[in-house]
């Protein structure tokens, strides 16, 4: 209990700084609320064109592909809300600042991970509530125990996934010292937009070992009745990259020389 | 001139040290800036199959192709130096030296082109050699002349704006929002993710209005189209009016910004 009011307590200051910190910069941040409408814009365009070719993508309708695509917003707003900071792990590598992080009495991973809150992805959340919500209704959605614990449970992981992908991606500055890797996994995430089944089969098996296809076409896939297996064994992906993440991280800050600034 | 061209080599030749140490980062440049224009291009080869679109297998394969080129010919990272420049206060630095602040981001822009794009070429050769049978360039070196105008024309347009965006951040101090939707309305309306003819007819009306479409789909449709049409005369006409325009803009932005610039002493 002690330790849910301290995290809370934790979160909720992290909250009120960012928010501080957004609000003094209200350009930027207006500028960011329009990127985040474009963002949809520029997605729904492309989707749009697609579709006025073709009623059917390998078995997706414009519909599902519309699920698939708020799936991504939903996910990836909620982690990079949160957790987005871990992508700056870079430069406190490069500058010695993680020595602040390690001497603290917390998890240095979680608090790498959540230095900052970047509040606008609340406005990506809400456009990917409101794509599913004018999807939603042109899907047929069969209901069934197995249906629901899938999608919930596909939809869980995939955030973990999503999380420990990106810090994966973000601690391999140990290493190289910069983070063009976080933004492959960027560039990689806007790609599941459209559905892995898309992809030519070598491409698709590179984003299933990845394991990114799990991230959205899981769930998706899950939500929509065209396959359970994937969502049932998702959690066990994503406790994998997950125990990953947390020993390349140890191997990282063992190797870690600091600079002491 | 003589002097502010000898200046820039040298700043070619610093950054050109600089990122030499980031072999890494440029392999991962690479890798990135191949994913989503060969996903989209898997997407429409696989429509094409079914249905009769406005460009055949051949056409969509070269297109995207030479946009992986295009893009990164034309890119400039001006506007985030920039941006980062004038809210750290470096740009102070280069206010009292004898030099156009713009040549080192030139500079920088021309040394990661040509390190990046070193690397580059193996992957497109090795490209050009799986697809080669689906990809037709004109041989006429004559276009092939144009095409290196219009990828000068592109770059010079990616530049001028990228400054301009980056120079916002003498009143917005924080820029990262602006450059970011910059980088999105670049992606859509220069047709670096959808052929300009392949769009909705309304934006695709926008795209070949505004300069955009100078950054990629202009130098790709000289190498793409059987023979130049009115639209590439045109076109042709039309950016070096744009480059003045903003050119103008950019001189506008930078006489108001300059009077808000404030940095404490560095």
């Amino acid at each position: 209990m002690i330790k849910i009011n301290h995290f809370y307590r934790y979160m909720r200051q992290i909250f009120i700084l960012s928010h501080a910190n957004a609000v003094t910069y209200r350009a930027d941040y207006f500028l960011r609320i329009i990127r985040s409408i474009f963002e949809v814009a520029v997605t729904y365009i492309l989707l749009m064109s697609i579709y006025t070719h073709t009623s059917r993508l390998v078995g997706w309708t414009y519909a599902e592909t519309l699920v698939l695509f708020a799936f991504v917003q939903i996910i990836f707003s909620l982690v990079m809300m949160w957790f987005g900071s871990i992508q700056f792990i870079f430069d406190d590598i490069r500058t010695g600042k993680l020595d602040r992080m390690l001497l603290q009495p917390m998890n240095s991973l979680f608090l790498a991970s959540t230095r900052f809150c970047y509040i606008t992805n609340i406005f990506r959340l809400l456009l990917g509530f409101f794509i599913l919500l004018i999807a939603l209704p042109q899907v047929t959605l069969t209901f069934s125990p197995l249906m629901i614990v899938a999608t919930i449970i596909s939809l869980v992981s995939a955030m973990y996934l999503c999380y420990a992908l990106f810090a994966l991606a973000s601690i391999v500055a140990f290493w190289s010292y910069n983070n063009e890797l976080w933004f492959l996994m960027d560039t990689l995430s806007s790609s599941l937009r459209y559905p892995v089944d898309v992809m030519s089969v070598g491409v698709r098996w590179i984003f299933y070992l990845i394991p990114v296809a799990f991230i959205a076409t899981v769930p998706a896939k899950a939500l929509l009745g065209k396959d359970y297996t994937l969502a049932l064994i998702s959690p066990l992906i994503a406790l994998l990259v997950y125990y990953l993440l947390k020993k390349v991280w140890e191997r990282g800050v063992r190797q870690y020389e600091g600079a002491s600034i | 001139m003589a002097h502010q061209l000898r200046l820039l080599g040298s700043f070619i030749k610093v950054h050109w040290s600089i990122h030499t140490q980031y072999r890494f980062g440029a392999l991962i440049w690479l890798v990135n800036g191949l994913i989503l224009p060969l996903i989209i291009m898997g997407i429409w080869l696989v429509i094409g199959r079914d249905q009769n679109l406005a460009l055949d297998q051949t056409t969509i394969i070269t297109y995207y192709l030479l946009t992986i080129i295009v893009f990164r010919l034309t890119q400039s990272w001006a506007a985030e130096d920039l941006a980062f420049g004038i809210k750290d206060g470096i740009f102070s630095n280069f206010l009292i030296k004898p030099f156009y602040y713009q040549l080192i981001f030139i500079g920088k822009d021309l040394a990661l082109k040509t390190l990046r794009l070193i690397m580059l070429i193996p992957v497109i050769a090795l490209l050009t050699v799986i697809l080669h049978q689906y990809i037709a360039v004109p041989l006429d070196p004559f276009r092939w002349f144009l095409f290196i105008l219009a990828v000068l024309g592109g770059y010079l347009i990616e530049l001028i704006l990228s400054l301009t965006i980056g120079l916002t951040a003498f009143w917005v101090v924080q820029a990262y929002g602006g450059f970011v939707l910059y980088y999105l309305v670049k992606q859509l309306l220069s047709g670096a993710l959808l052929p300009l003819v392949l769009m909705p007819d309304w934006l695709s009306q926008i795209a070949y209005f505004l300069p955009f479409q100078y950054i990629v789909y202009f130098p790709v449709q000289i190498l793409l189209t059987p023979a130049l049409t009115q639209r590439e005369f045109v076109s042709f006409i039309c950016l070096p009016l744009w480059l003045i325009i903003l050119v103008i803009l950019n001189c506008l932005v930078y006489r108001q910004g300059i009077k808000e610039y404030t940095a404490i002493g560095i």
